[in-house]
């Protein structure tokens, strides 16, 4: 980790992992004057280790044995996840897709899994929280085709490029109505943070 | 020992820490193909086939230094390694992973035409992957073949085009925006 611990020290909390849930979770306990341990395994990344190279960003990607190997069902998962400071959020695909109404409801509706106790609307407003706390670019709007109505993501959508564009045509003459993919990161400069400059090496999402 | 600055400048261009005489010197693995840098792990005939192998995948591999490459890194801590195996679920070490599929594509070659693969004519080599890709090569026994074939071509593609000198013998500019200055 950046900072020791002293020995001893007493803390509020103490959360095991970098990630994306355990640096909100650990932002949000300070920020609220609480004091808190970030435990991490792996090394503290700096951006220039964020090189442009496919062959080297794989540094930054899980080193060890893929979790889940043994048992009756194994399941190898390394490709998305990451090790050190940021975990898998420090280099990946940055999509925000929101779960539908319809998933929490997949028992009673489809008879398949399980209900889950809470509703979309329970979480809806956390969705547009985190969207506002994270940064999020996308076109809400145009996501409520399928979504219920929200908040507007904070940046508009990142750029369509060629391949996006021949997509949008060939769906639109198929009547396939297409939003843009709201994702993590900045079409526009946020919170201080650049705008991403589309490099075209971000092989596993951008570099937050 | 390699400096880190030293380390750093080599590897943005694609130079790897080999060990010669006992002492780490950085080099491609071109270079380290063409210097006879010795293998750390790989046994000759297993770095014949994976030449071969990578040749017949990717023209250039072998000059490029495909077995050097994957020597020097299942040689190296997992954590370190740059292999496309890394981000494909291959369990680290990864020398088993490619000691077992050379081995199979050896017993695979045998059973075919009583030849190992390096051996096979070259139209002979390009049906074999082209089955193999495929999953469909008798006498197959080891990790599953098609699977083989892709972590295989993409360290072929790796070592040939996967550098600066790669992508300008494609004509493509790399066009970096973050150059390895420290750390690496």
């Amino acid at each position: 980790m950046a900072t020791p611990v002293k020995s001893g020290e007493k803390v509020d909390a103490v959360i095991a992992g970098a990630g994306a849930s355990g640096s909100v979770f650990a932002a949000t306990l300070a920020k609220a004057g609480k004091k808190v341990v970030l435990l991490e395994t792996g090394p503290d990344w700096q951006l220039s280790d964020l090189i442009s190279s496919d062959i080297w960003g794989r540094r930054i990607k899980a080193a060890g044995a893929p979790f889940l190997l043994e048992g009756k069902n194994p399941f190898g998962y390394s490709y998305q996840s990451g090790w050190g400071v940021g975990g898998a959020a420090l280099h990946y695909f940055a999509n925000f897709p929101r779960l539908l109404p319809s998933d929490f409801k997949m028992k009673s509706e489809h008879n398949r899994g399980l209900d889950w106790p809470i509703s979309y609307q329970d979480v809806a407003r956390y969705y547009d929280k985190v969207a506002q706390d994270v940064g999020v670019s996308g076109d809400a709007k145009a996501e409520e085709i399928w979504r219920p109505a929200g908040k507007p993501y904070p940046m508009p959508p990142m750029k369509t490029f060629r391949n996006g564009e021949l997509w949008v045509k060939a769906c639109a003459e198929h009547g396939i109505r297409l939003a843009p993919a709201c994702v993590g990161m900045n079409s526009t400069e946020y919170k201080g943070r650049p705008a991403c400059i589309y490099d075209g090496w971000c092989h596993i999402g951008p570099a937050r | 020992m390699v400096g880190r600055r030293e380390f750093m400048r080599g590897a943005a261009l694609g130079a790897l820490a080999f060990t010669i005489g006992g002492a780490q010197v950085l080099l491609t693995p071109r270079e380290a193909r063409a210097r006879g840098v010795p293998f750390r792990l790989l046994r000759a005939r297993e770095a014949e086939t994976l030449e071969a192998m990578g040749e017949t995948l990717v023209p250039g591999a072998r000059d490029a230094g495909i077995a050097h490459f994957i020597d020097q890194q299942i040689s190296v801590p997992p954590e370190e390694a740059l292999l496309e195996a890394r981000i494909l679920n291959v369990r680290p070490p990864y020398a088993d992973f490619y000691k077992a599929a050379i081995g199979a594509i050896d017993k695979a070659a045998a059973a075919q035409s009583d030849q190992r693969f390096a051996w096979l004519p070259a139209d002979a080599q390009r049906e074999f992957v082209n089955l193999m890709r495929q999953n469909k090569l008798p006498g197959w026994q080891g990790p599953p073949s098609g699977f083989v074939y892709f972590v295989l071509r993409s360290d072929a593609v790796d070592v040939v085009y996967g550098t600066v000198e790669g992508y300008e013998a494609l004509g493509i500019p790399y066009q970096a925006h973050i150059m390895p200055l420290k750390r690496w």
